[in-house]
Order: structure tokens, then C-alpha cells, then sequence
């Protein structure tokens, strides 16, 4: 007998026993269906997160910020400065391991002017290093460079959205200018858009952005970092201090050496926070993990259910279908004939189970895309991948045959006059 | 009194037994149901096999029929010596050189008229090219082409008979077992169904019933009754 006559001779008592069959296809729907859904819900909130980490500068980043002084140097308070221009130098001396290393000063939201146009926006003071450190791209133009530094010069480059706001799509703001807290400064360069991980479309876009262009990550104006601290805060007192290693298994060893020499700058006070998007990946890791082995239990408790479900609907056939048995024999079925058959019929109901599990997962996903885009409008969004199906299906589809073996071998042992005799 | 039909083919053995036995244990006890059976079979013969339950006539048909063991004996089949054949050798004599035809007619409920008939050339093991064409052939040969998409349900019972006369016929065997072919019919049906036993008889074929009608078994050319395991009576006419 083969492959395609057995398939359809399971599909023919699929229907026949449409009610049973159905039942015995639950576990296996809800299974498949619940694995599907974990990987992929598992594996867009992963996809989601490492987009959102590379946005942030990947795990090569490690940030250096101002932090509260530990109970027992409170008292030192008075002392304690912050990060400074100081801690910077002493980093691109001491820390072989830094590769790229980006003091940031925020100025604030300053409201930005030009001819016939207006908008709030954050104007942030930045080095050369800015750009690779926060891994960005230049759509047109330059970046603050090293001269601009040196000669506090009033330039600016603007976020995606800041320029879709403030000029035409058939102007070029390279060269044109604007004014920030009256200040004029000429336009060198304009950032390429960043999206927040999810659906572009769903984002939180405001009025004024054209071509919807993200707000978020893309309303910024960078200034010169020497610029800012003399028009804006008057010392150098960094809001945060980026830098970048060459290679993310580096990231370990930098950062004692940036904390040893960041102890040294600050005579002791412990007056800093270093974080690393390694520590955010790790903590998520674990989040992905317990995801995993909760839903992963509940597919694997399901499959289990499922294959003792077919397990049993195929022994209750088999009872049912002795005579027939003997009948096939007595034609001149072999055993492995009958075995297959029985094998075939019930991957027949489990490979429907799956495609049936497969439809339900769609729903799941919808509906947990839809709760998880209402509470968080930028949050990924999850679709099936189709090597995700097809394991999927694969997996009851083995489900299936192994519930399937017991009956078949039963079946397949009848003794023909026997089988025959059956009423 | 029907007169028996002959075979020009006949002559040629095509079965031949030699102190066949079957025994069964039943706890402490054996129980024998053959019990040194000699027979020879020739090809085109119709023989009718009587006896009361408990005879061997089903134990018999059942070993000759590739279904069962004898405990011991030889058996040559075709010229063949199939005493000590493997399952699957035996599946293979079922499926190629043996057709039955049950009582109870056996058809599979879920498939068609044609469908039940072209199931044995599924287990043939042989690529049969023009297998539905086959089937159709011996559903006409039957006469029940009008009703070739009908299933079993929807048939009566001489039509059922005839759908499992032609399921027998269709991988061309070398020998019909009949398992009283007649015992669900009413006389009209019977002999149609005997005449078209007969009818198989003169196309070459091989011819062995058992029943417990006295009228039936007349229309063999050779009765043997059994009783307690052995051949009590061989009676040619």
C-alpha cells in the first residue's frame, strides 16, 4: 500500500469519525499551537530587545554616569563634581581597551527657530565620537568634528524628524541656518532615521513629520560638546559619558580598568554608575528563559495530552476495525501493511491537529500583538517565522507517529482468522 | 439437481497435502484439528468440502487458504513445496494466487464497489499499470458495472456476494476458497452465485467451498466430507 493511498484512507476515517477525530486532535491543536506562539512571542521580544540594545550602541557600549555616593562616603558629598572632561582624558590615557569615547552634554529642549518654521527640540553637545560609539549614520553631511571642538564653533547636525520638521522635502538643510536661544547656527549634517523596534507605522509619530519619521531618537540637534559648555552650562560637567570597545568580550575587562581609573579622578568617591548593555541582555536572558520554560511546559504538557489522545482514538479504531483488519489480511495485507496504514492514519490526524494548532497560534500571536501594542505602542511585534511553522508541524507530526506506533504494532499483530471471526 | 460443471484445464494437480495436522493446545489439552489429511486438488476442479462444526473443514480452508500453520505435514501449492513458508511469503500466496469469498460477504464499509476491488492489487507488490481497468473488468465480469460507485451499504446481499466474487477474481488467482459463499442468500441469489462459480470454473480457476447445504455442495464435482480432522469421504461424481 502507499504513502498516498494510506493518507487518504486516513483522511477518509478522519471524516468519518469527524467528532472523535476532532477530540483527539485537541491536545495536539493546543501544543502546537502554544509552541508556536512561545517561540515566536519569545523570539520577537529577543529580536525586539537586541534591536532596541544595538539602538543604544550594541553591547560593545558602556555608559559612565553620575551616580548617588554610597552611605558611608555621604558625607563627602561637597566634594564629589561629577564626570568631567578630566575623567575623559584620564580614560583615553589609561584604558587601552576604549575604542571610541563620547562626552555628552544636554543642554535641554531649546526652542529652535528658523524663517516660517519653529519646533521644541533636545540639543545635546557631542565629540566626533558620538556617531560610532551610538553606532548612527550620517544621511547627508557631516558630523561635529575635531576642528569644531577646538574653535567652539556654532554648528549643529540635526535628528531625521528635526529636520523633516523644520525644512521641505525639497529644501537641503546642509548649510542653511537656525537659531537656538537666538544663537545662529549653520546645518552640517543630518542623522539617518532610527526605528524603535515594532512597527514603524504604529509608532508614537507626531504632526509636522512627513515622511513619518519616528519621533523618538530622531528630535535631537548635536552641537559641539566645547559649543555647549560655553553657551550653555559654563563648566564641563558631562551628563554622560559613552564609550565603545572594539570587541563585546572586551567589555569585561574595560570596565575595572574605567573604574580603577574613575577611583583615581575622584580621589576615592565612588560617585559614578558604569552600565553595560551586557548586564540589560543578561537580565533579559533570564526573562526569555523562564518565558520559555513556562510556555515550552505548557506546549510539551499539551503534546504529551495530545499523543495520549491519538494514542487512545487509534486503539478505540483499531477495536472497532478488527474484521476489517482481517479482511486486509486475508487479501494479502502483510503486517507492515496494516502497520503503516495505521501509522499513516494517525500522522493523518496529527498533521491536521498542527495546521489546525498552526491557526490557532496565528490568533494567539494576534491577540498578544494587539494587548502588547495598545500598552506599549513601541514594542516589537511578533510574526511566525515559516521555519517556526514547519518545526512546528514536524513536531506533532512526530507526536503523532510515535502515539501512533502502539496501536499500529497492535494492529498489525492481529492473527488474521481471529480478526475475521470478530463480531 | 444442478449438473456439474467440468473444465477442459482440469487434470494437473494443483494442490496436493500429505498427512496434514493441526493441533492446537487448549491448557492441558490438545486438541486436533486436522489429523493426517491427504488430499490432491487438481487444477479446475470444483470441490465442495461438507462436515459438521468441529470437522476441520475451516481449519482446512484456513491452511490452504495461506492463513494459518499446519502443525505439521507438507503442502505443495503450484508445484511448490509452501509447508514451511515465511508470513510474508504467505501474505504474498494470499494477495497473487488465493481470492476468498466469505459469508458474510466482508467488504469494507467506508470504500466503493470499485474501490473494495481494487484493494487486493494494492497488496499485490506488483506494479499493476492498468489496475483500475482490471477492477472495472471483473466488476463486469460480475455484472454490476451500474452500481460501481455504490458502497457496500447500498447494495443487496447477492450484490454484495458478487462485489466479493470479483474482489477474489481481480488479481487473476490460481484458487477461490468459498466460506459458504451461499449461507446469507435467498435461493434466487444462490444460483447466481453458483453460476457464477461455474462460470469461473470453465475460465480455468480453482473451485473450493465449504458449506453445510447439501443442494449447494451438490453442485461441486467432488465432495469430501470431514469429520473429527480427517477426510471421511472423497466422492467424485
Amino acid at each position: 500500500m502507499n504513502i498516498f493511498a494510506a493518507i487518504i484512507n486516513g483522511l477518509r476515517e478522519l471524516w468519518a469519525n469527524k467528532i472523535r477525530s476532532l477530540l483527539s486532535m485537541s491536545g495536539i491543536i493546543l501544543g502546537v499551537a502554544a509552541l508556536i506562539a512561545m517561540v515566536t512571542v519569545v523570539q520577537g521580544m529577543m529580536g525586539g530587545f537586541r534591536k532596541f540594545v544595538e539602538l543604544q550602541g550594541g553591547i560593545e557600549k558602556i555608559s559612565i554616569a553620575k551616580d548617588d555616593l554610597p552611605k558611608e562616603q555621604e558625607h563627602l558629598s561637597a566634594l564629589s563634581v561629577g564626570i568631567t572632561m578630566r575623567d575623559v582624558k584620564a580614560i583615553e590615557v589609561g584604558a587601552p581597551l576604549v575604542r571610541y569615547i563620547a562626552p555628552e552634554i544636554r543642554a535641554g529642549w531649546e526652542r529652535i527657530t528658523r524663517p516660517g518654521n519653529e519646533m521644541n527640540t533636545r540639543v545635546t553637545g557631542v565629540t566626533p565620537d558620538w556617531l560610532p560609539v551610538n553606532k548612527r549614520k550620517l544621511a547627508t553631511g557631516r558630523f561635529i568634528a575635531d576642528l569644531d571642538l577646538l574653535q567652539k564653533t556654532n554648528v549643529a547636525v540635526l535628528g531625521a524628524y528635526t529636520a523633516d520638521v523644520l525644512f521641505t522635502e525639497h529644501e537641503d538643510p546642509i548649510g542653511q541656518t537656525i537659531k537656538i536661544r537666538g544663537t545662529q547656527f549653520v546645518i552640517v549634517g543630518v542623522l539617518e532615521p532610527v526605528e524603535p523596534p515594532g512597527q514603524p507605522s504604529r509608532g508614537n509619530q507626531r504632526r509636522g513629520s512627513r515622511s513619518g519619521i519616528n519621533r523618538w531618537m530622531n528630535n535631537d540637534i548635536y552641537i559641539p560638546l566645547q559649543t555647549a559648555i560655553s553657551r550653555y552650562t559654563g563648566n564641563d560637567t558631562l551628563t554622560t559619558l559613552n564609550v565603545s570597545v572594539a570587541k563585546a568580550e572586551d567589555v569585561i575587562y574595560a570596565v575595572p580598568q574605567i573604574e580603577n581609573i574613575l577611583i583615581q579622578t575622584h580621589d576615592g568617591l565612588q560617585d559614578f554608575s558604569i552600565n553595560t548593555n551586557e548586564t540589560m541582555l543578561a537580565e533579559f536572558q533570564k526573562t526569555e528563559a523562564s518565558f520559555t520554560f513556562s510556555l515550552g511546559g505548557v506546549a510539551g504538557i499539551s503534546l504529551f495530552v495530545g499523543a495520549i489522545g491519538i494514542m487512545n482514538v487509534m486503539l478505540a479504531s483499531i477495536n472497532e476495525r478488527i474484521r476489517e483488519i482481517g479482511v486486509r489480511k486475508a487479501i494479502g495485507a502483510r503486517g507492515s501493511d496494516i502497520f503503516f496504514q495505521f501509522l499513516a492514519e494517525a500522522g493523518v490526524i496529527s498533521c491536521l491537529g498542527g495546521i489546525i494548532g498552526l491557526g490557532v497560534s496565528f490568533g494567539i500571536i494576534f491577540a498578544m500583538n494587539m494587548i502588547l501594542s495598545n500598552a506599549l505602542p513601541d514594542a516589537a511585534t511578533s510574526t511566525v517565522k515559516p521555519v517556526i511553522m514547519l518545526a512546528g508541524l514536524a513536531f506533532s507530526m512526530g507526536v503523532g507517529l510515535l502515539a501512533g506506533i502502539y496501536p499500529a504494532v497492535r494492529a498489525a499483530k492481529l492473527d488474521p482468522i481471529e480478526a475475521l471471526r470478530y463480531e | 439437481m444442478t449438473k456439474p460443471v467440468t473444465n477442459a484445464a482440469a487434470g494437473s494437480s494443483l494442490v496436493t497435502i500429505k498427512d496434514l495436522r493441526k493441533t492446537y493446545i487448549m491448557g492441558d489439552e490438545q486438541v486436533h484439528a486436522l489429523d493426517g489429511v491427504d488430499l490432491t486438488i487438481d487444477r479446475g476442479e470444483f470441490l465442495a468440502v461438507l462436515g459438521p462444526s468441529g470437522s476441520g473443514k475451516s481449519t482446512l480452508m484456513h491452511i490452504l487458504g495461506f492463513m494459518d500453520k499446519a502443525t505439521s505435514g507438507k503442502i505443495s501449492f503450484e508445484g511448490e513445496d509452501v509447508s514451511r513458508i515465511s508470513a510474508s511469503r504467505r501474505a504474498w500466496y494470499r494477495a497473487n494466487r488465493v481470492g476468498f469469498i466469505f459469508q458474510a460477504f466482508n467488504l469494507l464499509p467506508r470504500l466503493s464497489v470499485l474501490e473494495n476491488v481494487l484493494l487486493p492489487m494494492r497488496y499485490s507488490r506488483s506494479k499493476i499499470h492498468d489496475a483500475k481497468a482490471r477492477a472495472e473488468q471483473a466488476i463486469a465480469r460480475v455484472d454490476m458495472t451500474h452500481r460501481i460507485h455504490h458502497r457496500p451499504s447500498q447494495l443487496s446481499g447477492g450484490e454484495r456476494q458478487r462485489v466479493a466474487i470479483a474482489r477474489s477474481i481481480v488479481n487473476q488467482p490460481g484458487i477461490i476458497l468459498a466460506d459458504e459463499p451461499t449461507g446469507n442468500l435467498d435461493s434466487k441469489n444462490v444460483g447466481r452465485i453458483l453460476d457464477l462459480l461455474d462460470s469461473l470454473l470453465v475460465e480455468g480457476l480453482t473451485v473450493i467451498m465449504v458449506t453445510h447445504d447439501l443442494g449447494v455442495a451438490d453442485h461441486a464435482r467432488r465432495i469430501i466430507s470431514m469429520r473429527d480432522g480427517k477426510v471421511q469421504e472423497d466422492r467424485r461424481r
